[in-house]
């Protein structure tokens, strides 16, 4: 603004006469038609080959008014060092209103901080970065943020990965699953409860399947096999309909539960090429069957210094030996 | 080569030999390594003569080994660790010889095992001997059955023929029977079998009467000797564990397949594989055996059994109708991470075996990615991966973002190292074994005077018995034990059962590990000098405070 005044003094004199026949309000709407023809941005020079009959000051007075009507923006040209940038901003929302009203500098940084928000789409903005991109202190952004908060236009979302992270958001999008971490976790906390009992109804499920097919076929181990199998798309069907969740599980979610009942060593996995055309089918289909463990029990485990907690300090000749072991009395019952 | 490792072969020894010289004479020279007599003689306190007669006990064992050294031409003695464990397999060697050749052949192995190396002669006649002492018929238990067995053994290449060497005087060497040479059983010479067999009838007619020393003859194989072979024995005990684990996942008639397949391969040119086998001889064998498989059920057991077990059964080809081949290193590693991840499950919990299995699929994981996928509380997993750190089963390796290793500043990821990890196995059971041992041994000097009081009673109530006594005298010598002993022994009696029990089903772990690493290429992965074992374990140790 001020460099703009120290232009205008010098032609103040001289244009005057000029300005009396010219129609500001024409000019301001000239210019935002030439700022939506440039969305990227209009710079002063082009402003002055458009509008050569326009003198200086009365193109710096409509651009002011503009400015304040915010129906555009000022921005400091990257690109030419010096130079300002005049942008049509887009006012279509509601909320850009509600802003508008008042005019003082902290508005304006809750605009920019709004701006960089809303930006960030559903994965939210940490506050840090927020810091980097305006540039602003740490206690005037504090307060932009609570007084956005407070109007209900951003909120603040806790990470459940890093407890002490919050990222921020508009108020009205729902935070993405990286965040909030999906289907298993609930209220930022893992739900080790609701994993275990869909574990163990997956798991039941295919012993079921197991035992049926083994009634159906006690002579023939290749049907057996074959018919224990089950599909993801199979599973995700019955579990939903015995409603366990409350929301609705996807395949996705099914298979990484049965991933870890594969590494339980309870069922097995093999990967066949789909035969149905239905829309879930894809490419590939992956069959899930219960299996028998190789081994019941090693006999490592069968006696008490398998599972013993101080087996390293169990010597000859030490507090803790096997002549006085108590978990050695308990087996033998002594 | 642990501490425990070397403790057991100790305690073993201790316990077959019960006078200490032996137990002595080994640990001094695993500490010392091969020694000549003289320094033996100097550096122990015992007698020369118990020395003498204690190393020619071990010798003869294969326990001890003789080696010349090439410059002095002196004899030295030698520690052979190896085969003083296999002493723990010895009643499992008895169990299979009593299987697969009945009362006869048991009693060849046993005495065998008790005596190092025999001649077939003197075997026949102590065989014979305990035959007729444990009431056998002896027409049907005569020495011509006894020799028939003893024929079977040798070709089935349990018992391995010795050889004393003129060249070498002191030293006997194993000859290598390989398919080729036709075993040669020593034919006695006629004249020794006339004194064996009119031995045998003067024996049954005149117990009583002393026996005349008339001269022994000569039998005919003075310089041969049999010995048990261990690692045929070895084959086959891990043999049952396969047809085992297969009849687990299948079902009885896979085992039996099983059984009929390895029994084919008992011929071996590599030690890891067998030579391929085709469908008609496994369909012919198995209609021998009396199972009823038509050719397509057979078909289709071929093909369930395939696809199991660590994929062990390999079909390489199509002639025959279907070629098939045992690859053992695959058997005994899929059998081997069974025995590892019962143990995982029991002693840590089934989340940790779920994050080993994890870290084996995946190769390496960070802590921040086991957590996520096995979908465990953060604090759990942590605690998890840490006790398997320590035991040996996981190993962890730094990668750096910098240059140097700050530790904010590098990725540590965890693996699974099986070799490791069976040997930390192996060497928890070789404790155990001795822990249980060591407990044994106290139970029975803590009740010895009760103990020794039931065997005399019993040996009474034997003799009364025989002279056809009155039952009113039996109960008396029965009361001479008060109820309350007699309860104390029957607990006494039940707790020696179960840690028999428990030692006997120990060495079945033990032997699957043992010949998992002898047939494993892998080496032993170099172990970077981190301080993340101490890390892991102060970790730990604050998590217990807490």
């Amino acid at each position: 603004m001020a460099s703009s005044q120290a232009k205008s003094e010098p032609m103040d004199t001289n244009s005057s006469a000029e300005a009396s026949d010219f129609d500001p309000v024409n000019l301001e709407s000239e210019i935002l038609q030439l700022c939506l023809q440039f969305p990227n941005g209009v710079t002063d020079k082009i402003l002055e080959n458009s509008f050569r009959s326009v003198t200086m000051q009365q193109r710096v007075s409509a651009l002011n008014r503009l400015l304040s009507l915010n129906k555009i923006d000022l921005l400091k040209s990257a690109t030419e060092s010096g130079t300002f940038l005049y942008r049509i901003r887009d006012t279509t929302g509601a909320s850009g209103s509600s802003i508008s009203v008042g005019g003082t500098t902290t508005d304006q940084m809750e605009r920019v901080v709004y701006q960089l928000v809303k930006e960030s789409g559903t994965l939210g903005i940490w506050m840090r970065d927020i810091r980097t991109k305006t540039k602003l202190s740490q206690t005037i952004l504090n307060k932009t943020l609570k007084s956005l908060e407070s109007k209900k236009l951003i909120k603040a979302v806790k990470s459940v990965h890093a407890s002490k992270k919050k990222v921020y958001m508009l108020y009205e999008m729902t935070p993405d699953p990286s965040i909030t971490g999906g289907t298993w976790y609930s209220d930022h906390e893992f739900e080790a409860e609701f994993v275990r009992v869909l574990n163990e109804q997956c798991a039941r499920l295919l012993d079921e399947r197991l035992e049926e097919s083994i009634k159906k076929f006690p002579n023939d181990p290749f049907l057996r096999r074959t018919s224990a199998f089950m599909s993801s798309n199979e599973l995700v069907a019955l579990i939903n309909e015995m409603g366990i969740a409350t929301v609705s599980l996807t395949v996705q979610d099914i298979e990484s539960i049965l991933n870890t009942l594969i590494y339980d060593g309870k069922i097995e996995k093999t990967t066949v090429a789909s035969t149905t055309t239905t829309a879930e089918g894809g490419a590939k289909q992956h069959l899930y069957r219960s299996v028998v463990a190789m081994l019941e029990s090693s006999p490592v485990v069968r006696n008490p210094c398998g599972i013993c907690p101080v087996f390293k300090d169990c010597h000859d000749d030490g507090l803790i030996t096997p002549e006085t072991c108590i978990y050695l009395n308990k087996w033998l019952d002594f | 080569m642990t501490t425990h490792h070397i403790q057991l072969a100790f305690d073993l020894l201790e316990d077959l030999f019960p006078d200490g010289t032996s137990k002595e004479i080994a640990s001094y020279l695993s500490r010392k390594g091969p020694l000549p007599f003289a320094l033996l003689v100097r550096d122990l306190n015992i007698p020369a003569r118990n020395i003498a007669r204690s190393l020619a006990a071990l010798t003869i064992h294969d326990i001890v080994e003789c080696q010349v050294e090439a410059s002095t031409k002196r004899v030295l003695y030698a520690l052979n660790l190896k085969r003083t464990l296999y002493i723990l397999h010895y009643s499992k060697c008895i169990h299979c010889a009593r299987q697969l050749y009945s009362f006869d052949g048991e009693l060849i192995i046993e005495e065998l095992l008790l005596n190092g190396k025999q001649r077939m002669s003197t075997l026949l006649v102590k065989v014979y001997e305990r035959l007729i002492k444990a009431g056998k018929d002896p027409e049907t238990h005569n020495l011509q059955s006894i020799k028939e067995k003893f024929k079977t053994l040798v070709s089935a290449q349990f018992l391995q023929r010795v050889v004393a060497d003129d060249a070498k005087p002191f030293m006997a060497t194993t000859v290598e029977e390989t398919s080729a040479s036709s075993v040669q059983i020593p034919e006695l010479t006629p004249e020794a079998w006339k004194y064996l067999v009119s031995n045998q009838q003067y024996e049954s007619n005149e117990p009583a009467q002393k026996k005349v020393k008339t001269s022994m003859p000569i039998f005919g194989d003075e310089k041969i000797f049999w010995k048990v072979n261990f690692q045929r024995f070895f084959a086959y005990l891990r043999d049952e564990e396969l047809i085992q684990a297969f009849t687990n996942r299948i079902d009885q008639n896979a085992g039996k397949i099983v059984r009929a397949i390895l029994r084919l391969a008992a011929v071996k040119l590599d030690p890891s594989r067998t030579i391929p086998i085709s469908f008609i001889e496994i369909a012919k064998t198995i209609s021998n055996t009396g199972l009823q498989l038509n050719d397509e059920s057979l078909q289709k057991y071929m093909n369930v059994i395939t696809n199991d077990v660590n994929n062990c059964i390999v079909k390489i080809g199509d002639h025959g109708r279907g070629t098939y081949e045992v690859d053992f290193q695959k058997a005994l590693r899929g059998l081997t991470k069974a025995h590892i991840q019962s143990f995982l499950k029991e002693r840590y919990g089934s989340n940790a075996l779920r994050i080993y299995n994890m870290l084996e699929e995946r190769g390496c994981l960070s802590q921040k990615q086991i957590e996520d996928m096995a979908m465990i509380n953060a604090k759990e997993a942590q605690q998890y991966v840490y006790s398997m750190f320590i035991d040996g089963m996981l190993t962890l390796e730094e990668l750096s973002k910098a240059n140097d290793f700050n530790p904010t500043r590098t990725f540590y990821f965890f693996r699974v190292n099986l070799y490791n990890g069976v040997l930390s196995l192996l060497d928890h059971s070789y404790k155990t074994m001795s822990n249980l041992m060591q407990r044994r041994h106290f139970e029975k000097e803590r009740h010895r005077k009760l103990i020794d009081k039931r065997d005399k009673v019993d040996a009474i109530i034997h003799s009364l018995r025989e002279q056809n006594a009155d039952e009113e005298q039996i109960n008396e010598v029965d009361d001479i034990l008060s109820p309350v002993e007699k309860e104390q022994i029957k607990k006494l009696d039940a707790a020696f059962r179960k840690i028999d029990l428990a030692q006997l089903q120990l060495t079945e772990t033990i032997l699957l590990l043992e010949l998992y690493l002898s047939l494993s290429n892998t080496v032993a992965p170099v172990q970077k000098k981190t301080g993340g074992k101490a890390v892991a374990e102060k970790l730990l140790e604050t998590r217990a405070q807490r």
